[in-house]
């Protein structure tokens, strides 16, 4: 495994730094984000999650045992708590969150290289994966991660998580082929 | 497909031209339609699910998170300074020695003669009697400092956590069953005293 970036500043935090913890925050706060929609969706409660993964990670920094980087250890926590938001939504009988990430027109995709129908179609396909499928494809994916660091992300082996993904896309490519 | 398995299609189309078919496969692939237009496909479904836009975030929003967490830190160190300290592992350690000590202090207390007095019953609201609480609550923060020791232990913790919502239901029966029970008793308590008054007659 290669060098840890966030390890000095993790020190930092440990030796009592608070500020450095900021540093941290700011670093990461774009990609949790990220994968907290990509999980979640609902961009009114992201915010809050990812605040949520900062806070357990502040206070639990002392239990990082350094087996894999600060990077994927902090989005363990963001998908630990993502997958206990979504049982919530799901306890409380929120409405699917298919209706809630309707594929809006972004310009920049526009210009003919995917239609929206079939961007719907993926954008649903994904959404109604098997929560395990759905998060290691949004790690490879939009996090890009490796399938050895979405492993220990999730807590599973590196081959369960080649295995997962392979079946997310089996499954993406059939919901393309019911159109 | 015989040596160019849907995994390895994947992988090729997945990396998007990182990772570069063999000259065994690209020969395969040449002479293939059917798998070049596999592989194709899937170039294609990748690059179309990357190119999915993600929800946007009100910027003020996302500039909201630091001063948010910023205020959360100074709110667990102000709220739980016990429970701060403890989970530092020197601090964790200390306060298992400190409350080890202070147990062994107060086995020692109550074994000394203490004359006629009757021992008064331990008052909580003193102080001491709270250190030596603490003596337990230490341990058993330390018991949570262990528990919390590796994050891979996270999905475990969430399991836990679930079967908390799944205790509560356990003991929601348990409780009816010993009404039941109870009832169960009163019943026989009566049919006892029944037969017994018959007998007595």
């Amino acid at each position: 495994m290669s060098a840890d970036p966030d390890i000095g500043v993790v020190d930092a935090v440990l030796r009592g730094d608070d500020e450095a913890f900021e540093q941290l925050v700011l670093r990461y706060q774009k990609p949790i984000l990220g994968l907290i929609l990509r999980m979640c969706g609902d961009p009114g409660e992201a915010p809050d999650i990812a605040q949520r993964v900062f806070l357990k990670a502040y206070t639990k920094l002392q239990t990082f045992r350094r087996r894999s980087s600060f990077k994927t250890w902090l989005y363990s926590i963001a998908m630990n708590l993502c997958r206990n938001e979504l049982r919530r939504r799901k306890r409380w009988g929120y409405p699917q969150q298919i209706e809630e990430t309707s594929v809006g027109v972004d310009p920049a995709v526009e210009d003919g290289l995917i239609g929206n129908e079939r961007r719907q179609l993926l954008a649903d396909g994904v959404e109604l994966l098997p929560p395990m499928q759905k998060a290691v494809l949004v790690l490879r994916i939009y996090q890009e991660l490796s399938f050895q660091e979405i492993g220990r992300t999730l807590g599973i082996s590196e081959n369960s998580a080649k295995v997962n993904f392979h079946y997310a896309v089996r499954r993406l490519r059939e919901k393309l082929k019911e159109r | 497909m015989d040596k160019m398995n849907s995994e390895r299609l994947i992988e090729l189309a997945e990396t998007a031209g990182e990772i570069s078919p063999t000259a065994e496969e690209q020969k395969l692939l040449a002479g293939d339609a059917a798998l070049r237009k596999e592989l194709e496909g899937l170039t294609g479904l990748f690059s179309d699910l990357r190119s999915l836009p993600e929800e946007k975030i009100d910027s003020a929003a996302q500039a909201a998170i630091l001063p948010a967490v910023r205020e959360g830190m100074a709110r667990i160190k102000r709220r739980s300074p016990l429970a701060w300290i403890a989970a530092k592992p020197a601090f964790a350690h200390l306060a298992a020695v400190a409350a080890s000590v202070l147990l062994v202090a107060g086995i020692f207390f109550l074994t000394l003669p203490h004359g006629s007095r009757e021992a008064l019953p331990p008052d909580f609201d003193d102080p001491e009697n709270l250190a030596l609480a603490l003596g337990i609550s230490g341990s058993d923060l330390l018991h949570e400092a262990a528990i919390w020791e590796d994050i891979d232990l996270l999905p475990e913790f969430q399991e836990l956590t679930d079967s908390e919502s799944a205790s509560e239901y356990l003991e929601r029966d348990t409780r009816e069953l010993m009404e039941t029970a109870a009832n169960l008793d009163d019943q026989l308590f009566s049919q006892l005293n029944e037969l017994l008054g018959r007998e007595g007659r």
